[in-house]
């Protein structure tokens, strides 16, 4: 072993981590070796003074504690709106929302309003918000769109 | 509750919806993770909040808890992270070095290492202590708080810095060479 080496170890001897033949090989260094013996000395000082041992908390205590944070825990879920819930999301508003807007685009494809002549003036105010959508939405066989925009009655 | 009933149990019984497991959690860590935020805080009041807030984290992540580490060193982890944030946000000016603050400190410094607990100058040592360890780099830090407070072996330290055991062998010594090239001299004959 060398010196450095040394050094390696005796960190891990304070920590109690050597295994027994490191630590009898490092004895035996600490017995011929001032330097690394007022080192190891060094490092319990400087620990005894930086370190103090954690507050000792009783069980009581614990308990105390562990019900202030249930508390702020539930306290917190009652808060959260239910609709905001991710599990809501997740697991209906979603599914809902596309289900809907899907009845809509089926209802505004197959609505059989207006006659023959014409379409119906809901259908047509309703399209008219979008010309593009509305040249898919109007089914085969139906005035074409541009006709259907130039019917739209006087306000 | 019984004593036999394991961490990995609770948190079971917890993410499928057992609520108060999560409270026999909080009493058997407390103690541990309130000791490691006064350690790193250097702080007892900051501690108790700082505590608090680590458990609340913990609660809301119990999903990514996977149960490769133990539910100890998995929210030893969440505390140091976040005592270490709250450090870094509390002093966002630029710190003095290691060598500096000996310098600058130097007759207090001596009386910490030198002179003995004296009760009325306790909370001027543990101020003291407290910025000659904030000196070091964080992971040097909490290795060393978590090794001679915490008492975690070097496993566990691995497992909580997540890192190897050969990296927490080497912050070891080298926050130890550190502390001992800076301040040998107190300790000097002389001066003892």
């Amino acid at each position: 072993m060398n010196h450095e080496h040394y050094r390696d170890a005796l960190s891990a001897l304070r920590d109690g981590e050597l295994k027994e033949t490191e630590r009898r090989d490092l004895a035996a260094h600490l017995d011929a070796c001032g330097e690394c013996r007022e080192t190891l000395d060094r490092w319990s000082k400087i620990s005894g003074a930086l370190f103090r041992p954690a507050s000792k908390i009783t069980k009581d205590q614990s308990s105390r504690f562990a019900r202030v944070v249930m508390a702020r825990i539930r306290q917190e879920a009652d808060e959260a709106p239910a609709w905001w819930r991710v599990w809501a999301l997740d697991r209906w508003l979603v599914p809902a929302l596309s289900a809907g807007v899907v009845a809509a685009a089926l209802a505004i494809a197959f609505y059989p309003g207006g006659g023959a002549d014409g379409p119906a003036w809901d259908e047509v105010l309703l399209l008219s918000q979008c010309r593009s959508l509305a040249k898919w939405c109007v089914p085969p066989g139906r005035a074409n769109v541009d006709s259907l925009f130039a019917q739209t009655p006087e306000n | 509750m019984t004593q036999t009933t394991t961490d990995a149990d609770l948190v079971r019984r917890v993410s499928a919806g057992e609520q108060d497991a999560y409270a026999a959690l909080i009493e058997r860590h407390h103690a541990n993770v309130q000791g490691l935020c006064g350690s790193i805080l250097g702080d007892p009041t900051s501690a108790e909040d700082a505590a608090q807030e680590v458990f609340l984290k913990a609660y809301k992540s119990l999903g990514n808890f996977q149960g490769d580490s133990s539910f100890g060193t998995w929210i030893y982890r969440i505390a140091s992270n976040h005592c270490l944030d709250t450090v870094r946000s509390r002093s966002r000016r630029k710190t003095e070095s290691l060598e500096a603050l000996v310098e600058g400190d130097s007759a207090e410094l001596a009386s910490l290492f030198c002179g003995g607990r004296r009760d009325e100058a306790a909370q001027e040592n543990a101020d003291l202590a407290q910025r000659l360890l904030s000196r070091l780099p964080e992971d040097y830090r909490v290795t060393l708080i978590l090794r001679e407070v915490q008492g975690l072996s070097y496993e566990e330290l691995a497992e909580t810095m997540g890192c190897s055991l050969d990296a927490v062998k080497a912050r070891l010594r080298r926050a130890r060479s550190s502390l001992d090239a800076a301040t040998r001299h107190f300790f000097e004959p002389g001066n003892v």
